[in-house]
């Protein structure tokens, strides 16, 4: 498939599947394993990709949240990142979608402004969460979050879909923000 | 739930599918009765949220989407106005619910009032409470709006005020402007005009009946001097000269009666005659006369008299002294 579609397949009973888009490996591989750790009712199925399109032979199920994870560190992340966005249905982003960025921290090994990260969220209309994956207590909180948000954007929670999550999560837009 | 870790280990890295819980369920089966009931329950809740999302899905791609290609602002500002229109959305549901809620409980109160006697001085209390508290808000809320409505009418009769000092300040502004306009056309008015070219008529006319009357001054002066001086000349009390008489004969008779008048007025009208009188009227006459004046010497006004002698220029040396001065300072006028 060319263009990732939200709705295209029947859900799977009880399962909430997150796919995590990023160009670092490793802390996908990180993140993944600390989501899986979570304590959650439904069960949880992390697919990780380094980029979009994803290849069309296999058979995977359908994908509940996509989280776009970018490293600030490095510029290539965005690239791919930014490259993959234009694969994914417009749909996926009514709140079925998220960025993550990493490594906001420390500020000397930033090459990419957070301002950015927080502009490129802002044209999607996405929520953006900020962690440190490298620490572990942060990325085991990031972990129980991105649960929750699977488990809302999966329909699991009843009362809560997937977009009265998203204009939950819209954060009020300050003055210095809505000058970017 | 022990059976869920091994289900949440089934993680699969990088692209590899696989298929998905369903498989996992039917391992429920060593689960106790009652987890199994709230299994089915919470997987009953999911179904239905999910089967809500499909519907709405389904709802959402009936409504026709508009298929111009609109500017990207106008796509911001579409975007904003929905999400917006959710947020309302939201809100009044919330407040739907509430009030939902209160009803039931008020319906749920009501019912157990009757039931519950031992506690009913506290609900009592609480409900007296609430009363007062409501009858407050109620008489501060009128307060307030009366307040409100008094600020309202002052506001209403400042600006009225304003208004009008704004209009008499116009009509005074009107007045005035009206005034210097009236002002400026009446000096640029015909009627001014004429008067003034009457006035200058007047002033002309006035100067030439001015210099007239001095040139008649000097004439009759010189006439009564003239007379005198002839007296003087002829001792023989010979009738005096007609001048009218010689005027007749002689063309230029004027003329002489002039000459002699200027004679005698040269000799005696130069020195007293007030300046007053020697206007350019007098000069004229003085400038014409030497040269009649010389040919007065070789003409005989008075035949009839003796004095021709006097009007002889050889004879009378001082008489002739007199005339010849005459003209001399008559030129010098």
């Amino acid at each position: 498939m060319s263009v990732l579609r939200p709705l295209d397949k029947l859900p799977g009973l009880n399962t909430a599947t997150v796919l995590l888009v990023g160009a670092d490996d490793a802390l996908l591989q990180r993140l993944a394993d600390s989501m899986l750790k979570t304590d959650c009712a439904s069960e949880l199925r992390v697919h990780l990709a380094r980029s979009l399109p994803l290849p069309s032979n296999v058979n995977r199920p359908r994908v509940d949240l996509l989280v776009f994870v970018i490293n600030l560190h490095s510029k290539y992340s965005l690239q791919s990142v930014e490259k993959s966005l234009h694969h994914v249905d417009a749909s996926f982003f009514l709140g079925k979608a998220c960025f993550l960025a990493t490594g906001a921290g420390r500020e000397n090994l930033c090459s990419v402004h957070r301002n950015t990260i927080v502009r490129l969220a802002r044209t999607y209309r996405s929520p953006v969460l900020f962690c440190d994956l490298e620490v572990e207590g942060s990325r085991a909180a990031m972990a129980q979050r991105l649960a929750r948000m699977l488990q809302i954007s999966a329909g699991h929670v009843p009362g809560v879909s997937a977009m009265s999550l998203l204009s939950l999560l819209r954060s009020s837009e300050s003055p210095s923000l809505e000058d970017l | 739930m022990e059976s869920q870790p091994e289900k949440r280990a089934a993680a699969e890295p990088a692209d590899s599918g696989g298929e998905g819980g369903a498989g996992g369920l039917p391992q429920v089966a060593g689960g106790r009765s009652e987890d199994r009931v709230t299994l089915l329950l919470r997987l009953r809740a999911q179904i239905k949220q999910q089967l809500v999302e499909y519907k709405s899905m389904v709802d959402a791609n009936e409504e026709k989407t508009p298929e111009q290609i609109m500017q990207e602002n106008q796509i911001e500002d579409k975007i904003e106005e929905l999400e917006n229109e959710i947020e309302e959305v939201k809100i009044a549901y919330e407040m739907k619910s509430i009030a939902l809620n209160r009803i039931q409980r008020s319906t749920a109160l009501q019912n157990n009032l009757e039931k519950i006697d031992a506690k009913n001085s506290e609900f009592m209390d609480n409900m007296k409470q609430i009363l007062k508290l409501n009858k407050l808000i109620i008489r501060s809320q009128k307060e307030s709006r009366s307040l409100e409505r008094k600020r309202l009418e002052i506001r209403k009769k400042r600006l009225d005020l304003k208004k009008a000092s704004e209009s008499k300040l116009l009509e005074i502004q009107t007045e005035k402007n009206k005034q210097k306009e009236d002002l400026d056309s009446m000096e640029n008015s015909d009627k001014i005009k004429t008067i003034r070219q009457n006035l200058q008529m007047e002033i002309n006319v006035t100067t030439v009946i001015q210099h007239v009357f001095q040139g008649i001054g000097v004439f009759v002066y010189l006439k009564s001097y003239r007379e005198a001086e002839r007296e003087v000349f002829n001792p023989q009390g010979d009738s005096p000269v007609l001048p009218s008489k010689s005027t007749s004969s002689t063309p230029d008779g004027c003329q002489q009666l002039k000459l002699r008048q200027s004679k005698g007025r040269s000799q005696e009208l130069l020195p007293g005659l007030p300046r007053v009188y020697r206007g350019p009227k007098t000069r004229a006459i003085f400038y014409c006369f030497p040269r009649p004046e010389q040919r007065a010497g070789s003409e005989v006004e008075q035949p009839e008299l003796k004095p021709v002698s006097i009007w002889d220029v050889g004879t009378a040396g001082s008489s002739f002294t007199r005339f010849v001065t005459a003209p001399a300072p008559l030129l010098l006028f």
